[in-house]
């Protein structure tokens, strides 16, 4: 076993987290808010350092860069939350921000997640000359485009799902339960991941059973 | 009949007393597993052993918390000791104020090792508030983005900086992440400067990206530990690295806890079907009370 | 021996180094053009890479602006090796430049220059490259406010949603058992999405439980919600006319801690045992823990989120699970507010529009072999 002193603490609360496990108790409750404030705290200096340090004190105070009072003046406004009296303005940063955001974000989202997208669902002539490729053959091809077109026909909401809607709509449901079983198997992984190499730090930094 | 109703009601604590059962013994016991490679962790293995040594740079940004940093760091580690195998250049960077100590931390120890200097060799610049505004700022201009490294040196007497303006110098942008940051970097550096953008993506996010791999927004994906320890792999066959590392060890428990997942889930699905068949003899409407 | 070796070892060094000293190879020809799409203050510069790009001793390229017809050339900028190209930002509209590109290694030595011919620097008002975006863009907002107009004048049809039925079954059935129904709103402020889905389907489900005279137990975990959702429960009580039925305390603040949130919900089921769970909003990693005390009491539950990475969970634990968009239809279908009708139905014609492009561009390519149909969604 370790006799380094940090080792030991970082063992002690894992364990603590664990105890969850049989059920709820005031170990896992100490470890669970030891570790929101430290990260909070955290948060806060990393906070101060980066942003409070070089564009208020350095940029305001020092360079008299005094454009930044604008953004600074803005922020400010989120803390009248705290002052119901005049509460609303907190909603000016909030209009300044989603305003701006929607505007630059929306051109190029559309884009990234939408034009885009529907060039890598078209079929395309390269795709006939190896058909059984598959990453880019045609038969990989034309699941993807029956699966887009499928799917986005279950979410179609301006026509009753009759006729031959209920069919791509149908068969639409099945790709979207096929992908979110691809998506519960990666989470299994995923959380069976972050248990392991917690077991591997107790059993190779602190009880030193895995050299 | 019996044993059906009795495992269909198992209490969870027998269920995760078996699954730490099979995490445990494997870890202890090791075997050497070998992995076929993903095609998306090739593509990312490909693209920066194309990059010529020496001249553009590989951009990581950490921007995960510690809650995942068990499937992203060795992920980070593995295309680090790639990048300085090869002599590229490296900059780290993150979008996450905590994400930034855990940056640090491998960049640290993975310079040591491979005996790479800070300011020449890689630069560790540590955490930058703003998301959008600091992926479109390094776009424009980098140093002026980043004002300062880590330890608070000046980026312009840099010397790795001095020849990096935007994204023009950078090879390849890989962003490790287990949240939608991913599409941020992709809309904003993808499409706007047309940054090469690759991911290491925690296994629960990972197939959210499969449709921005297919169509080349992402250069290659990393998907949770199989594929970290699929480019440990990469670096061991490649001679990079003498061994595999914590991701290809950590392989060995997850394929046996798979299997004894799949099986519980196989027994589960019994113990449920039989309930059901049983409820609907005795007239009732739900299988499970 | 050892005196003897010193000058021998650095004669053989010198010897080795020579040839690294050589001059580099100058790069091949550069091309010097306006930027396009730009406001006029940048010129591209592109060339083929030094022949000596390819060894280690190069460090890279440096790039140098004249005024045309003068020979006094200022260095811009020196680029690592594998670089191509440059972008010179500061050029000025209407100027006449030459630019000189030379290769220099580690050791300092520069190649002989490569020349560009005369170029200026010219202002476009119009990104041709970026009319696809616009075009969708425009087209996306168009739709978006002719729908809502339409459904302002009361054109708001909405396909029946099976999952709804489940939620009026569930409050029966729960009202029949003379047990509450368990409301959850998620976890997630008041400024997302679902959060608002979730308030517009709370109302409706408070309204059946006011109609039947069914307890309602709605766990809160952020303070703005929490007031938002007590006002909803409210009027809803009093909009089927049994505001005296209205309990304050139906509507409680839990915590704002994750799982301490989830914790305590998981409490209140197994105490209270709830005959419907609904589960309505924004998710994250605690959806597990509660729908799965949920189903261990057998209560009727029923899941409506956007949360993409939750949803395979809800739809294992639960018995009904409105699945992303029809969540959001959901809420527009129950609240038949005009802005979430017509934004529904802006997005339904969006994507009947994304299909039928997709369909015809395909069919369209195979059968001419070209590509030119899929360059018109390139990204520039």
């Amino acid at each position: 076993m370790t006799t380094n002193p940090w080792v030991w603490l970082a063992a002690i609360l894992t364990l603590c987290i664990y105890t969850y496990l049989y059920k709820d108790n005031p170990f896992y409750k100490f470890a669970e808010h030891l570790f929101t404030g430290l990260a909070v705290g955290y948060t806060i200096a990393i906070y101060w350092h980066n942003a409070v340090q070089p564009y208020v004190i350095q940029g305001i105070f020092r360079a008299h860069d005094w454009v930044l009072l604008v953004p600074l003046g803005l922020g400010l406004l989120y803390l009248t939350r705290f002052i119901p009296k005049i509460g609303y303005l907190m909603l000016i940063p909030i209009a300044i921000s989603l305003g701006a955001g929607s505007g630059v974000g929306l051109p190029r989202s559309l884009e990234a997640n939408i034009v885009k997208q529907m060039q890598g669902t078209l079929l395309t002539p390269a795709m006939l000359q190896h058909p059984f490729d598959p990453y880019n053959g045609l038969v990989v091809g034309l699941l993807v485009l029956a699966g887009v077109v499928c799917t986005i026909s279950y979410f179609f909401f301006s026509r009753e799902h009759t006729g031959a809607l209920r069919v791509s709509s149908r068969i639409g449901i099945w790709f979207v339960m096929i992908g979110f079983g691809a998506s519960f198997g990666y989470t299994v992984m995923a959380r069976l991941s972050l248990f392991i190499s917690r077991m591997q730090f107790l059993m190779t930094d602190w009880i030193h059973i895995i050299k | 009949m019996d044993f059906l109703k009795k495992l269909g009601s198992l209490d969870r604590r027998v269920v995760y007393l078996v699954l730490a059962v099979s995490v445990i013994v494997p870890l202890v016991f090791s075997f050497n597993l070998r992995h076929y490679v993903d095609r998306s962790t090739q593509r990312l293995f490909d693209h920066i052993e194309a990059v010529p040594p020496g001249g553009k740079a590989v951009l990581i940004s950490f921007d995960y918390d510690p809650q995942v940093a068990a499937e992203l760091d060795p992920m980070a580690e593995a295309v680090l000791r790639h990048c300085f195998a090869r002599g590229i250049p490296v900059i780290g960077m993150s979008l996450y104020p905590i994400g930034a100590s855990l940056g640090e931390r491998i960049f640290t120890r993975v310079a040591q090792e491979c005996g790479k200097r800070h300011g020449v060799d890689y630069c560790y610049m540590g955490y930058r508030p703003g998301y959008t505004i600091v992926i479109m700022g390094l776009g424009e201009n980098m140093r002026g983005t980043f004002r300062t490294d880590h330890y608070g040196t000046p980026a312009d007497s840099l010397p790795l900086l001095r020849n990096i303006r935007n994204y023009d110098d950078v090879a390849l942008l890989l962003d490790l992440a287990g949240s939608q940051v991913v599409t941020t970097w992709i809309v904003y550096a993808g499409v706007q400067y047309h940054a090469t953008v690759a991911a290491g993506l925690t296994a629960v996010s990972a197939p959210d990206y499969y449709p921005y791999l297919q169509t080349g927004q992402l250069v290659g994906q990393l998907g949770g530990m199989k594929g970290a320890a699929e480019y440990e792999q990469l670096n061991v066959e490649r001679g990079y690295h003498p061994r595999k590392g914590l991701a290809s060890r950590a392989m060995n428990a997850i394929s046996v806890s798979h299997i004894v997942t799949m099986l519980l889930i196989i027994m589960g699905n019994i113990a449920f079907l039989a309930a059901r068949r049983a409820g609907k003899r005795d007239g009732e409407g739900r299988a499970i009370q | 021996m050892t005196r003897a070796t010193g000058p021998i070892a650095l004669a053989l060094l010198l010897a080795l180094a020579l040839p690294a000293a050589a001059v580099p190879a100058p790069p091949g020809a550069v091309r010097a053009y306006d930027t396009p799409d730009d406001d006029g203050l940048s010129i591209t510069l592109e060339w083929a890479l030094s022949p000596s790009d390819s060894g280690t001793a190069l460090d890279g390229y440096v790039i140098s602006r004249a005024a045309a017809g003068s020979d006094s050339f200022q260095p811009l900028a020196q680029l690592p090796r594998g670089n191509a190209f440059y972008h010179d930002n500061e050029a000025e509209t209407g100027a006449a430049y030459v630019y000189r590109v030379a290769a220099v290694d580690r050791g300092g030595e520069v190649s002989q220059p490569a020349a560009s011919g005369e170029v200026r620097a010219r202002e476009q008002w119009f990104k041709a490259g970026k009319v696809n975006a616009l075009v969708g863009t425009l087209l996306f907002v168009f739709l978006a406010l002719l729908f809502i107009d339409r459904a302002k004048r009361g054109k708001r049809y909405i396909r029946h949603i099976p999952g709804l039925d489940a939620v009026e079954e569930a409050v029966g059935r729960a009202t029949e058992m003379g047990r509450p129904i368990l409301y959850v709103l998620g976890f997630s402020t008041i400024s997302d999405v679902a959060t608002i889905a979730g308030l517009n389907i709370l109302g409706q489900v408070a309204r059946k439980t006011a109609e039947y005279e069914t307890p309602l137990v709605v766990p809160t975990n952020d303070y703005i919600v929490h007031t938002v959702a007590t006002e909803v429960v409210k009027q809803a009580y009093a909009g089927s006319g049994r505001p005296d039925l209205f309990n304050h305390d139906s509507v409680f603040f839990l915590t704002s801690d994750q799982m301490g949130y989830a914790a305590g919900v998981s409490g209140v089921i197994a105490r209270d045992r709830p005959a419907t769970n609904l589960f309505m909003g924004m998710f994250y990693a605690e959806s597990l823990v509660m729908s799965e005390a949920g189903a261990a009491t057998g209560a009727i539950q029923i899941a409506g989120t956007d949360a993409i990475n939750q949803l395979p969970f809800f739809i294992t634990s639960c018995d009904y699970t409105l699945i992303a968009e029809e969540f959001y239809a959901a809420s527009a279908y129950l609240s038949q507010d005009p802005l979430l009708v017509g934004g529904v139905k802006g997005q339904d014609f969006m994507k009947l529009i994304i299909v039928a492009l997709v369909l015809a561009g395909s069919i369209w390519m195979l059968a001419t072999r070209g590509d030119w149909f899929s360059s018109l969604f390139a990204i520039n």
